[in-house]
């Protein structure tokens, strides 16, 4: 007998790689083409009117226009929406059914109005908001989006230490994965305290790894001439396409966000 | 070709981790411009950390290095240019290219050490195109680390190295871990380099490369000292040398 | 413990980020002066390891699974301000690439699991090993103690940004317009679950990695190196 804990890690890491690979095909559009600074751009307005919106409408508006802009960016709408709705929107849905008999509010059918209100409108605004969030992820290229980080406001020291992190992120699932799968081998039964302890050796190998891999990394850099100003990033062109799609974004939800306040 | 210029020079260089564990001890060196160099010895002969040295990485915990003249000592890096002209001079290829591919994608990868020495962008894209044609890796650009096979990462840390184009080139096990085409590509490339007048420096315990990459073979031994330095032929064909240092 | 976009009101997640701010400037000054900039590859790849710890299932008690975060045992390795930028750098490459935590909500979440979280267990952690020796049973204890102690805290205002929602926001009748939940639900809940489950996992890693290190004389060397 196997241990379930094992396989479960193992399988996660498989299916991440594996989605990390798939990703990596970002299918041409009009939406796929905007620069990725746009992209970020428009993403943090959309979450943060997506954030102030109370109307359940136009919530639901604006998460319908996520998969629109999906559709007509020729996504693949069922792993679109897979992505989307697994995990945290079925979560949110589970963890915010009791409160549909918690809320004040006139009793109907057991539960009130104004409880369904509530829920409904904490799942659209979760779901709308991860929607926006793939919607840039399915489009670009994630080390790209990484380094557009700079157009928000991160110091380029970080964002250089985020693209670095991102990289030896798979350098370490590849270590970790060979650990887990010799353990796998070698476990004939299986025994929970001990698999928890050996985790936390396995934490500890890593850390030991990590350590000496950080004085390399620090010597390969010193050795390519690193300067204290570590730059892996090309500035990013604006368009006329790029400077509409932030001004589009920003019209759009002022829009509704008016709509909002007034109904 | 010439000899003559006397590229890095160690005098009674030892070196120890930690202060107590030694890895070198008591190397006497001379490098000359234009030579090919194989530094041969068994596993943990302190061949890596006599590259380090020679890369300006560490310094020696007893005795003198120089190189271009230079004595080599933290402080010698402090001065700006010196960094700069060294590090456009000398580069290293790491045996754990992970170490060295730290960047987000190939292309940023190759475009590093350009961005550090300043270049405009524009000569940046041509100096890419053009490395990656000779490498021919233009179609990894795109890629993370993470999707390259090891025989692609190793040209591709090359490619990052030699687009500064140096004069001097360490290289650390260049060959470990490589299939037989990859390493074929390889020492095609070393043979390349010795034929520019580069100095190559190759660290190993691959006898067999020996004779594509140097012309001159040191021998470190199992006591972290050079016990031995000659041709390749004088070396080789010492069958119980060979054995004796743990080679064979 | 990842709050998703959606939960916290404006208010909320911009008070965080707001308290979050000179956090952040304090700690690159902390790393500024007194690390240099060889630390530049230890916390990129301090993050890529906390991330990839972070994956691991770990079993507990009645067959369900939980996640260490390691916060503490990375504290205790290149102290506290160091974590915490390790772990913004986690929350954001997750938060925006793997829709781990919401963007909106990288403030709140950075305060709970990277400033509460390491600053809590790492002085928890001092605090009991005191001048005990480092290769002593006491400080094994101590590290567990403070992954424990550090990961409930993490949690206690993990509910309290929740439930603090209701009163925050809501419409003129009363009705909650984020996270519904008040404290009296979100506190026992939050709480609960981490004091009996996961707050035991995070100590039996940490303390399991801690003496892994110790035992490999990696810490001391750690230090010196």
């Amino acid at each position: 007998m196997r241990s379930d804990t094992l396989d479960k890690t193992l399988k996660e890491i498989a299916s991440f790689l594996k989605e990390a690979i798939i990703m990596e095909y970002v299918p041409d559009s009009f939406f796929s083409r905007l620069n990725e600074p746009t992209k970020l751009i428009s993403l943090l307005i959309f979450l943060v009117s997506i954030s102030f919106i109370r109307n359940l409408y136009l919530l639901a508006i604006l998460y319908g226009f996520s998969m629109l802009i999906a559709y007509l960016s020729r996504i693949d709408l069922a792993l679109f929406l897979r992505r989307v709705w697994f995990f945290i929107p079925i979560f949110t849905l589970v963890v915010a059914i009791p409160s549909l008999f918690i809320v004040p509010g006139k009793l109907e059918f057991g539960f009130t109005i104004e409880g369904i209100i509530v829920m409904l409108r904490l799942v659209l605004r979760v779901t709308a908001s991860i929607s926006y969030v793939n919607l840039v992820l399915f489009t670009t290229r994630w080390t790209k989006l990484l380094s557009s980080l700079r157009y928000v406001g991160v110091p380029s020291i970080f964002v250089s230490i985020i693209c670095m992190s991102y990289r030896y992120i798979f350098l370490f699932l590849e270590i970790a994965e060979n650990l887990f799968l010799a353990k796998r081998m070698r476990t004939l039964k299986p025994d929970v305290r001990g698999e928890r302890v050996w985790i936390g050796r396995t934490v500890g190998i890593l850390a030991l790894k990590t350590q000496q891999l950080s004085k390399e990394v620090y010597q390969g850099m010193v050795s390519r001439g690193f300067n204290k100003n570590i730059m892996f990033i090309n500035s990013a062109k604006f368009c006329f396409s790029d400077i509409l799609t932030i001004l589009c974004s920003i019209v759009l939800n002022t829009v509704i966000l008016y709509l909002d306040r007034r109904f | 070709m010439g000899y003559n210029e006397l590229i890095f020079k160690l005098e009674d260089v030892s070196y120890s981790y930690l202060n107590h564990r030694t890895a070198l001890f008591s190397i006497n060196l001379e490098i000359y411009r234009g030579e090919s160099i194989a530094i041969i010895g068994p596993n943990g002969s302190g061949k890596t950390t006599l590259l380090k040295l020679l890369d300006g990485l560490i310094f020696p915990s007893k005795g003198s290095i120089y190189a271009f003249g230079k004595k080599l000592t933290e402080k010698t890096f402090d001065d700006l240019n010196f960094n700069v002209f060294f590090r456009k001079n000398v580069v290293l290829l790491f045996q754990d290219v992970n170490a060295q591919l730290f960047s987000p994608t190939v292309e940023d990868e190759i475009t590093f050490g350009l961005i550090q020495l300043g270049l405009e962008e524009r000569m940046i894209k041509e100096k890419v195109q053009e490395i990656g044609e000779l490498f021919r890796i233009s179609h990894l650009l795109n890629l993370s680390p993470y999707q390259l096979s090891e025989g692609e990462k190793k040209k591709v840390a090359l490619a990052s190295l030699l687009i500064i184009d140096p004069d001097v080139i360490l290289l650390d096990e260049p060959t470990n871990g490589l299939d037989p085409r990859s390493v074929r590509e390889l020492l095609d490339f070393i043979v390349r380099f010795r034929s520019e007048g580069k100095t190559v420096i190759t660290a190993t315990h691959d006898l067999k490369i020996i004779p594509s990459i140097a012309d001159k073979v040191y021998v470190l031994g199992e006591n972290k000292k050079i016990i031995r330095e000659g041709t390749y032929e004088s070396i080789i064909q010492d069958q119980n040398f060979l054995v004796e240092a743990n080679l064979l | 413990m990842h709050i998703p976009d959606g939960y916290l009101g404006p208010q909320t997640y911009v008070t965080m980020f707001g308290i979050m701010a000179p956090i952040w400037i304090k700690a690159s000054r902390v790393l500024n002066r007194t690390l240099k900039m060889s630390q530049v590859p230890l916390l990129a790849l301090g993050a890529a390891f906390s991330f990839v710890i972070m994956m691991f299932n770990i079993p507990i008690p009645g067959g369900t699974t939980g996640h260490a975060v390691g916060g503490v045992i990375l504290s205790i390795l290149i102290g506290p301000w160091a974590t915490l930028l390790v772990i913004t750098i986690v929350l954001v490459i997750q938060a925006l690439i793997f829709g781990d935590g919401g963007i909106t909500a990288i403030g709140a979440n950075c305060f709970n699991m990277g400033f509460i979280l390491p600053f809590v267990g790492y002085y928890t952690y001092r605090l009991i090993s005191g001048n005990s020796p480092l290769n002593s049973k006491r400080r094994i204890i101590a590290a567990g103690i403070g992954g424990y102690i550090g990961l409930n805290a993490a949690a206690l205002f993990t509910a309290i940004e929740l439930g603090l929602q209701p009163i925050i926001s809501h419409t003129d009748k009363g009705v909650p317009l984020y996270s519904p939940y008040p404290l009296s639900i979100t506190v026992p809940a939050m709480l609960g679950e981490h004091l009996i489950l996961f707050g035991w996992v995070e100590a039996v890693v940490t303390m399991a990695a801690f003496a892994y290190l110790l035992k490999t004389n990696f810490i001391k060397e750690w230090e010196y190196a």
